[in-house]
């Protein structure tokens, strides 16, 4: 059996009781990515000797004796737009194909600090905008349970790579679901957290009021040491909280008897699968056994948040991408003669075709005559859907919902269709609009035998409530694992 | 208000993107469906809901003034797609 189907947990014990050392679980991974990376296409980059270099670091911390972190020694793939100093960094973009970034984001250097071991870097939608992983100038991600359908996306590379075995755990970004849609189409856990709670600080930015890192892990235990270590307050994002962090392991196993948890009546309405609902509905019957108190609850506004939501993430897209001019880094047209066809034929070029579109869209809500009616008024039915959770959590502890209408579609079904693919983020886009917490846990397979996700939210802060009741699920309803006849023939 | 040619052309050049004339029409095509489908929110009654820029209450963060090592500029450098001595290098700004 191969030793990179184990959690952070198990796997860390076994580097404990020397039952396998860093090194040659670093090379046990490295050769999983060798072998499945050509039919996933999870990795954009593999960092082999690094990897080793950095597991010898962490052997001998191990060795130490010195009280360490769960994650010493542990693998992690980590999304292409979070910045690793001195490693490509490429948004999956041609912009940035040959981008090395002179810094590392917080989130690398805490996971680093604490012996985390990189293996590389991971394959997303370009710039992080789209909700399959098939925008990429690396070309698509591939679902380990089916290759033949997306991973989601937009961080489809870690997702995929948690499922595939190639990582123990990962981190993704999530604007409006870009964690948690993957999570749910491959079948790992996936949190986006409070809106400031972990550091943006290099994070290559989409849309920066909506934008966070989270992790992406095979169990909700793993997905607890992950946000222990890359939570806080961080001076160099100005957008951090500087509040105390929990502590996601204390209590974790303290079930949900009494908690209140609210459906969403407005979502539960909405058009999905026969399979994501009668899946999503057992996950929160099973809740209700282990004693939760389960009430349908109305959020009347969250029916407007997918074009609020477009409106205000490419609103704030086209601004943080006018920064890619082509002349200090990035990619840089041969054709331009002048100034204006540099800024003009460099973006044309080096952006793909939803990124422009994004732009586009968002130049358009921004320019004069459209901005009242358009952008601010994207920014008022925010404020909207932002009372409505406040609201719905003054008698509510969580609120379930699915995180997205189907399951793993095929690749390229959606892709002629961006305004289908958008449509799809229902579930999703308004805990980003709010700020708010929300977590992906597996509740199971649909008919395809494609993974189910749902979804939990909860008030600011509330990470270590997600993650108490997102065990219960995983315990009622088992961890998903892909079975060895699939997983032998990736 | 539908997305025609000409106002791809417009926001195409406010965003300096070039679009090829053979781009053009599918751009058209896609954006006419989006921003169509986003217009919808001009017809929602927001009362006197006021804009929400962003989640928390966003303030200016002030540290100590303490000199603290930058970026190497060669590191920074590196990067550019085009330099010479140690500066980017582009295209003639001022026309002759």
């Amino acid at each position: 059996m191969s030793i990179c189907n184990k959690t952070i947990k198990e796997t860390a014990a076994l580097l404990r009781s020397r039952k396998i050392g860093a090194v040659e679980l670093a090379r046990e991974y490295l050769k999983e990515i060798e072998e499945k990376n050509p039919s996933v296409n999870a990795y954009v980059t593999v960092c082999h000797e690094k990897a080793v270099k950095a597991a010898e670091e962490a052997q001998k911390l191990l060795d130490s004796g010195e009280e360490i972190s769960l994650l010493c020694g542990i693998p992690m793939g980590v999304k292409d737009n979070i910045c690793t100093k001195g490693i490509n960094t490429t948004c999956a973009s041609r912009m940035l194909e040959n981008y090395k970034p002179p810094y590392s984001a917080t989130v690398y250097e805490r996971l680093e600090k604490e012996g985390a071991v990189l293996l590389g870097k991971l394959n997303m939608d370009e710039f992080a905008m789209g909700g399959s992983s098939e925008h990429t100038v690396f070309g698509p991600v591939r679902n380990p349970w089916n290759t033949e359908c997306v991973a989601g996306g937009s961080s489809g590379g870690s997702a995929a790579s948690v499922a595939a075995n190639m990582t123990t755990f990962s981190l993704g970004s999530d604007t409006g679901g870009s964690v948690r849609q993957p999570a749910s189409f491959c079948g790992v856990v996936g949190l986006k957290p409070t809106y400031g709670r972990v550091s943006r600080y290099g994070l290559i930015a989409f849309a920066s009021s909506l934008d966070q890192i989270g992790p992406l892990t095979r169990d909700i235990y793993d997905c607890a040491i992950v946000m222990n270590a890359i939570s806080g307050y961080d001076s160099r994002d100005s957008t951090s909280v500087n509040i105390p962090c929990d502590d996601y392991l204390q209590d974790i196993d303290a079930g949900v008897e009494n908690l209140k948890i609210g459906l969403p009546s407005e979502f539960f309405d909405t058009a999905m699968d026969d399979d994501v609902r009668e899946k999503v509905l057992s996950a929160v019957q099973r809740l209700e056994e282990r004693g939760a108190v389960i009430k349908e609850v109305s959020l009347p506004s969250v029916s407007y948040s997918v074009p609020a939501y477009y409106l205000i993430s490419s609103s704030e897209a086209s601004s943080n991408l006018a920064r890619y001019d082509g002349i200090r880094y990035g990619y840089r047209s041969e054709k331009a003669e002048n100034i204006s066809q540099l800024y003009k034929l460099s973006r044309s070029e080096g952006f793909g075709r939803e990124v422009k579109r994004r732009i586009l869209t968002g130049t358009y809500a921004l320019s004069s005559g459209y901005h009242d009616e358009l952008y601010i008024k994207a920014l008022k039915v925010r404020r909207l859907i932002a009372d409505d959770f406040n609201r719905a959590f003054e008698n509510f502890d969580l609120i379930a919902a699915p995180v997205y209408p189907v399951t793993a579609f095929r690749i390229g079904e959606r892709a002629g269709d961006p305004l289908k693919m958008y449509l799809g983020d229902i579930f999703t886009v308004s805990a980003n609009l709010a700020g708010i917490p929300a977590l992906s846990v597996p509740c199971g397979l649909d008919k395809k035998g494609l993974p189910v996700g749902l979804q939990l939210m909860g008030k600011p802060f509330s990470e270590k409530l997600l993650l108490r009741a997102g065990l219960v699920v995983e315990q009622e309803t088992g961890r998903l694992s892909i079975p060895c006849e699939i997983q032998e023939h990736i | 208000m539908s997305a025609d040619k000409k106002l791809i052309r417009r926001i195409a050049d406010l965003s300096n993107i070039h679009i090829d004339d053979d781009e053009l029409e599918g751009f058209a095509g896609d954006m006419d469906a989006i921003i169509g489908y986003m217009e919808q929110i001009k017809n929602i009654d927001t009362g006197d809901a006021k804009p929400m820029e962003h989640v928390l209450p966003v303030h200016n963060v002030f540290r100590d003034d303490i000199p603290e090592d930058s970026f190497e500029r060669e590191k920074l450098i590196e990067n550019a797609p085009s330099a010479e001595d140690g500066c980017f290098k582009v295209p003639a700004v001022v026309e002759q």
